[in-house]
């Protein structure tokens, strides 16, 4: 990921009431290299299978593939209530796959609460920032 | 003339191994660590040393049966654990000015004589140091037990008691607690002098030596045991695990 | 929104700290003999038992073959949590599928989650792994590299006594052995692991898995004891720790149910 090593673009307002004293050099300071990957690992897999599939079969059946799961994510409880997305799991194989994230570090096992569900649906309906959880520093 | 062309020599060398400079080999070191432990405990009539005879480097073993120790006399040794290329230099250096010392005084050297020696030998390479840690062992004048040790450089003390090498962080706590150190800051003063009878204190010796060649791994194949008294010096090996 | 896998925090902090000379804690490696290989009718696995803290041993006899699956295990070198939870994670995932198609696990498919796992997290999961098992296409022995290359071999070694053990093996390998004769070779070649290497010790573990069954053998050899026992044993005799104050609690010995509004408050303090 080359966004870390040059400083961040503000593109919107701070809002220092949630989320705290910002400073640009805590942005700018250099992620650990697992994070990084774990971060892009999924979607980087994605566009490999639909890169790949794109070059097998032409862009209508990635782009249709594309259009069912956006589908499906859209199902579920309002935001901050949990959601199985069960049809998107199943869609995706994700159902079927057990890995690291199936037992560590699960939301509901967090030691910090995460955001109210205000900021929640005022992100959802873009009236405000995307909230973030504060880690406990 | 020569030694001190020689020293200053040596000490840029040293720096340079430090500061990698731009032609020398960046990685290179001119010390090791080949691991092993020395102990030595004081009576007050014997005076009992022991060293490991194992020779490492890395995660690998080198020998299975070689001495750390000088015998000076039968009365006085020097333990070096550390890099076994300086002890041996420095072992060669002190063995010479020993003999040098009968020669020029008609008289063998003191324990504390020694002592002093081998603080003044190794301060003089304070920039360059011999990295040995040293243990300078004996019986004294009035025949109780003697033992003084040292880090690289040549500062030393006159203890009950020493260990040091790679087991060091092992075995101290145990002889603290077993030989009742007592504190220099406890009024009024008290005796270090270890208590124990002779036969206590080696069996002591042996199973801090078994007890640390079990988790320490430059600790192993076999520990040599001097005990020294007024009716002479005994040698003897005790068999350390192999792994 | 946020998912699963390891938690990054305090990385920041961490790094700070790092760049002010505070080192770290170091994590329990297994400098390690394992080894492994194919015999007449299945596979010998091999490891020794000590894991290495920096230069003290922290475990004298720690168990470094792995589960995979009933017909697969693992040898492990690197780092112990690593090793222990790679082969745990995939063990999970395969008996999730075994219960998903009915059938038994193949060792190429340990292996490719293994491989992918590895490979996915660049070396930084370090795990040096020797993959054994039976399946129906017969015996497979694999080696993993912490970055995820993966070699498929009649017989190998891993971790720092690798070297030890493999030239014990290429004196004395040779195809369709019995499964005493496997059993020995690989017995000796982890056995000069112990002995040469520093970093391995303790005792000889060995796995065997035939189509016919596992024997897994804890401790097959225990090869050296304590040289010495203590003629003077430290006795405490009991006061050595002080007592400085005594209480004495009576608890009721009758106790009844009285039905009724409590007459004062519990004392909880």
């Amino acid at each position: 990921m080359d966004e870390q090593k040059a400083l961040p673009h503000m593109i919107q307002p701070h809002d220092t009431l949630r989320l705290g004293l910002s400073s640009l050099k805590d942005q700018a300071s250099n992620v650990h290299p697992v994070e990084a990957i774990q971060k892009s690992y999924p979607k980087n897999q994605e566009d490999l299978k639909l890169g790949m599939l794109r070059n097998l079969y032409g862009s209508a059946l990635p782009a249709r593939m594309q259009l069912d799961k956006q589908i499906l994510s859209k199902v579920g409880r309002l935001p901050g209530m949990p959601s199985s997305q069960l049809g998107l799991q199943s869609l995706t194989g994700e159902l079927d796959d057990f890995g690291l994230e199936s037992y560590i570090g699960l939301p509901e096992d967090s030691e910090s609460p995460g955001p109210d569900m205000h900021s929640l649906m005022e992100a959802k309906h873009k009236l405000g920032l995307q909230p973030v959880t504060r880690s406990i520093l | 003339m020569a030694n001190v062309a020689y020293q200053l020599g040596s000490s840029a060398f040293a720096a340079n191994s430090v500061h990698s400079a731009p032609h020398a080999h960046p990685s290179w070191s001119p010390y090791d660590n080949n691991g092993g432990t020395c102990v030595a405990v004081a009576g007050n009539d014997y005076c009992i040393v022991a060293s490991s005879t194992r020779l490492s480097t890395g995660f690998s073993i080198l020998s299975r049966d070689v001495s750390m120790v000088l015998k000076l006399s039968d009365k006085l040794m020097i333990l070096s654990p550390g890099f076994q290329a300086d002890a041996n230099t420095l072992h060669k250096v002190l063995q010479q000015r020993y003999i040098r010392y009968q020669f020029d005084h008609g008289r063998p050297l003191s324990v504390s004589a020694c002592a002093q020696l081998l603080g003044n030998t190794l301060y003089y390479k304070r920039f360059f140091p011999y990295y040995t840690f040293n243990i300078c062992a004996g019986l004294d004048e009035e025949g109780k037990g003697a033992v003084y040790s040292y880090d690289a450089i040549g500062s030393h003390e006159r203890s009950g008691y020493a260990v040091q090498g790679s087991g060091k962080d092992l075995i101290q706590p145990v002889l603290d607690n077993q030989l009742k150190a007592a504190s220099p800051l406890v009024l009024p003063p008290e005796n270090w002098m270890s208590s124990l009878p002779l036969d206590q204190a080696v069996d002591l010796v042996r199973d801090a030596f078994v007890s640390a060649g079990e988790r320490d791994i430059y600790t192993g194949d076999a520990v040599e045991i001097y005990i020294m008294t007024k009716e002479g010096t005994k040698r003897e090996v005790l068999e350390l695990k192999k792994d | 929104m946020t998912q699963g896998g390891f938690a990054f925090d305090l990385c920041g902090r961490n790094t700070y700290l790092e760049r002010r000379g505070i080192t770290p804690p170091r994590f329990t490696k297994t400098g390690t003999t394992i080894a492994g290989l194919i015999f007449k009718d299945g596979v010998v696995l091999g490891a020794d038992t000590r894991s290495t803290s920096d230069t003290t041993v922290a475990d004298k006899n720690c168990e470094k073959i792995h589960y995979i699956a009933p017909n697969i295990y693992c040898c492990g070198a690197g780092t112990a949590a690593d090793t222990e939870n790679v082969t745990g994670m995939i063990s999970s995932t395969l008996e999730l599928h075994r219960y998903a198609t009915g059938r038994g696990s193949r060792v190429i498919t340990a292996l490719t989650l293994l491989k992918t796992h590895l490979f996915k997290y660049q070396g930084h999961v370090s795990a040096a792994l020797v993959l054994g098992g039976v399946d129906f296409n017969g015996p497979h022995l694999f080696t993993v590299y912490p970055h995820g290359s993966t070699d498929s071999l009649p017989y190998c070694t891993m971790g720092s006594g690798s070297l030890n053990a493999m030239a014990v093996f290429e004196d004395g390998y040779k195809e369709d052995l019995t499964k005493e004769e496997g059993m020995d070779l690989v017995t000796r070649a982890i056995r000069s692991g112990i002995f040469n290497d520093l970093g391995s010790g303790s005792n000889v573990d060995l796995c065997i898995i035939t189509k016919d069954g596992v024997e897994y053998l804890r401790n097959h050899q225990r090869l050296q004891d304590k040289t010495y026992e203590r003629k003077f044993p430290v006795k405490y005799t009991p006061g050595t720790a002080p007592v400085v104050r005594e209480k004495v609690f009576k608890l009721g010995v009758d106790v009844a149910v009285i039905e009724g509004e409590p007459e004062e408050a519990m004392d909880t303090t």
